[in-house]
């Protein structure tokens, strides 16, 4: 039995429905959950111990900490006792980049007249930036003790075109315009080598899950679940995924973790 | 029997106003002309000094504009290599009023001046902001193309500022002999290559500098009638001169003509107010403390405290007491604040003319 440890933030909702898919086809697998608002996860921190998890339960409000006791027993989990850990949620600075996508005319990535222009050389050289930014991670030395799987943050669904959300309007203009695509590709294989060279494997869903603009398809969005409360998100949320996402996106990243653990143990 | 120096405040008088005064205390050097509004919308240029200019206004909270603004999460020292954030748009440093003349006046005709690309081991520079692309371009028509649109963005600029803020910075400078297109660095500096048949010496004298600056001020002006202006003068030395004199009278000289223009603006126009930063830290009173141990450069205290008595002066807080924001043209202070820290010396800003020490033999 291969025990994976599938922790983050609320999007861990999408990965956790789409396991009631999946659970059948991966019988060697046994998934614990581990989860909570990106808020909370940003205070958590990975011990010496190999616990993931509230250092101190001090200044946390007391819905919260039974929303945790609730759902998963404990304000913490331990990793010490898996085979490997599949970060979800986790913020490649992805946003960064269509902010520029948005902002600017970029050679070689995309079209955007009557915007800034910015030379390959910059936009690279940002991509390599941001990218090395966002595989830095707090108790670096504790997590390189664990094999590292990160799901990040979905690509927001291009249903955000007619969104009038301040947070979202990057995105939007990607939406609308399209042409995103290659800078987003440019990123994607960056960020994957930015996150190996911190002895993490980066997990980016396939293909198939988005659009022509670039961002993830819409209907991977719709009728997507909260994590804890059970409930639909609401209409204008674009970032949080549904369990057919959920679904093809663990698929990936088990299919890697099953490969990499054959590798391991054929000596590959 | 009275005097007219009789009974003048102590600011008036050398002993009270300067003598007595402790080490590194800048005095009260500074009355603002007019409050900065905290909304006014700013837009800065000039020497490299600037850029100290710049990021303090901008971390005490004022809204200085960025027509090239890059999303906050991009580490400001990779923005800066390639001239981002150091102004309100990439032009790199302006060091002289003739560059700041020329450049409107490109923006407003859209003609751009002869002899604009320079050229280095097959890639292609911008001569007007040759560090703001530290490996070039591929061709001279992607230079014009990246200009074209840099041009539309200082337009808008233009169209939205409230008080353009101006460092003067040198007088020397180098020109294209037929045309009198001038540089901001010596050709083969960064780029180009020097050829004397080509391009010549020039050291601009006080009435050409300060009429270069009025042109460049009707310019802003006409774009925006309501424009106000804060001048001051870099501190920072000559990093060389090619005058024949020694780089410390040249340097004298340099800066007492941009002060002496300064002190002429300021007394012959109300929309122009003067900000003594060349005084704060040249001032007997910091024994050189305020420069770095090169003599040059300015440290982080003296940045601090010349920017200090302009936040004091104009009824803001000290800077750091604020976080600052990387602002954008049309959205000027929303985006998450976290960005530079204002005790910063000139080893962290972009100075071309510090390359010239390269050149030392």
């Amino acid at each position: 039995m291969t025990v994976i440890a599938v922790i983050g933030t609320s999007h861990v909702g999408a990965v956790r429905q789409g396991w009631d898919a999946l659970e059948k086809d991966y019988p060697g697998i046994e998934l614990r959950f581990f989860a909570a608002h990106s808020g909370l996860v940003s205070q958590m921190s990975l011990n010496r111990a190999l616990q993931f998890g509230l250092p101190t339960t001090k200044g946390i409000a007391q819905k919260t900490l039974e929303n945790l006791m609730r759902n998963f027993g404990d304000h913490k989990i331990d990793l010490a006792s898996v085979d490997a850990v599949l970060r979800v949620g986790w913020s490649t600075n992805e946003s960064a980049v269509a902010q520029l996508l948005s902002d600017f005319d970029c050679d070689g990535f995309n079209t955007r007249a009557g915007r800034p222009r910015m030379s390959r050389a910059a936009f690279e050289a940002f991509a390599d930036a941001l990218a090395k930014k966002a595989a830095e991670k707090r108790d670096a030395k504790n997590w390189s003790r664990l094999r590292l799987y990160v799901l990040p943050v979905p690509r927001i669904a291009d249903s955000c075109a007619n969104s009038s959300a301040e947070n979202h309007a990057a995105w939007r203009t990607l939406a609308q315009n399209g042409g995103a695509s290659a800078g987003l590709d440019h990123y994607a294989a960056v960020a994957r080598q930015a996150f190996g060279a911190k002895g993490m494997t980066l997990i980016l869903p396939p293909a198939k899950v988005f659009a022509a603009s670039g961002l993830t398809k819409a209907e991977f969005c719709r009728n997507s679940y909260r994590l804890l409360l059970n409930e639909a998100h609401q209409e204008d949320d674009h970032v949080h995924m549904n369990a057919t996402y959920g679904e093809i996106a663990l698929r990936t990243a088990l299919d890697r973790i099953l490969t990499d653990s054959n590798n391991h143990t054929t000596g590959a | 029997m009275s005097s007219p120096y009789d009974n003048l405040p102590d600011s008036a008088y050398w002993r009270s106003g300067v003598a007595a005064r402790s080490p590194l205390d800048p005095g009260g050097l500074y009355t603002p002309r007019f409050r900065l509004d905290a909304d006014a919308r700013i837009m800065t240029a000039g020497s490299c000094f600037a850029q100290h200019v710049g990021r303090t206004l901008r971390t005490a909270g004022y809204n200085v504009l960025d027509a090239e603004a890059l999303p906050e999460a991009i580490p400001d020292a990779v923005a800066h290599r390639f001239g981002y954030g150091l102004y309100s748009a990439r032009y790199g440093n302006i060091y002289t009023a003739r560059q700041l003349l020329q450049l409107l006046r490109e923006v407003e005709s859209g003609a751009t001046p002869p002899d604009s690309v320079w050229e280095k081991t097959g890639r292609f520079y911008d001569a007007f902001r040759p560090s703001v692309e530290p490996k070039g371009h591929s061709s001279p028509d992607a230079v014009a193309e990246h200009r074209a649109a840099h041009l539309l963005a200082i337009r808008k600029l233009l169209e939205t500022l409230d008080v353009f803020v101006f460092t003067f910075g040198l007088t020397e400078a180098w020109l294209n002999t037929q045309h009198g297109t001038v540089y901001p660095t010596a050709p083969g500096t960064i780029a180009g290559r020097y050829d004397p048949s080509l391009y010549h010496f020039h050291n601009f004298g006080f009435a050409e500098t300060k009429a270069d600056f009025l042109a460049a001020r009707d310019i802003i002006r006409r774009h925006n009638p309501k424009a106000r202006f804060i001048i001051t003068v870099s501190p920072v030395p000559l990093t060389a001169t090619a005058t024949g004199q020694h780089v410390e009278v040249a340097t004298c000289y340099s800066k007492a003509v941009l002060r002496a223009v300064c002190g002429e603006l300021y007394a012959e126009y109300n929309d122009i107010d003067y900000f003594p930063s060349y005084e704060v830290i040249t001032s007997q009173t910091a024994r050189g403390a305020y420069y770095e141990p090169n003599q040059r450069s300015v440290s982080a205290t003296g940045v601090a405290t010349a920017m200090g008595l302009f936040m004091a002066a104009q009824g803001k807080k000290s800077p750091g007491a604020k976080k600052a924001t990387r602002p954008t043209l049309a959205k000027t202070r929303s985006a998450a604040a976290k960005r530079a820290s204002p005790n910063q010396s000139d080893e962290d800003i972009v100075c071309e003319d510090a390359l010239l020490e390269a050149f030392a033999r």
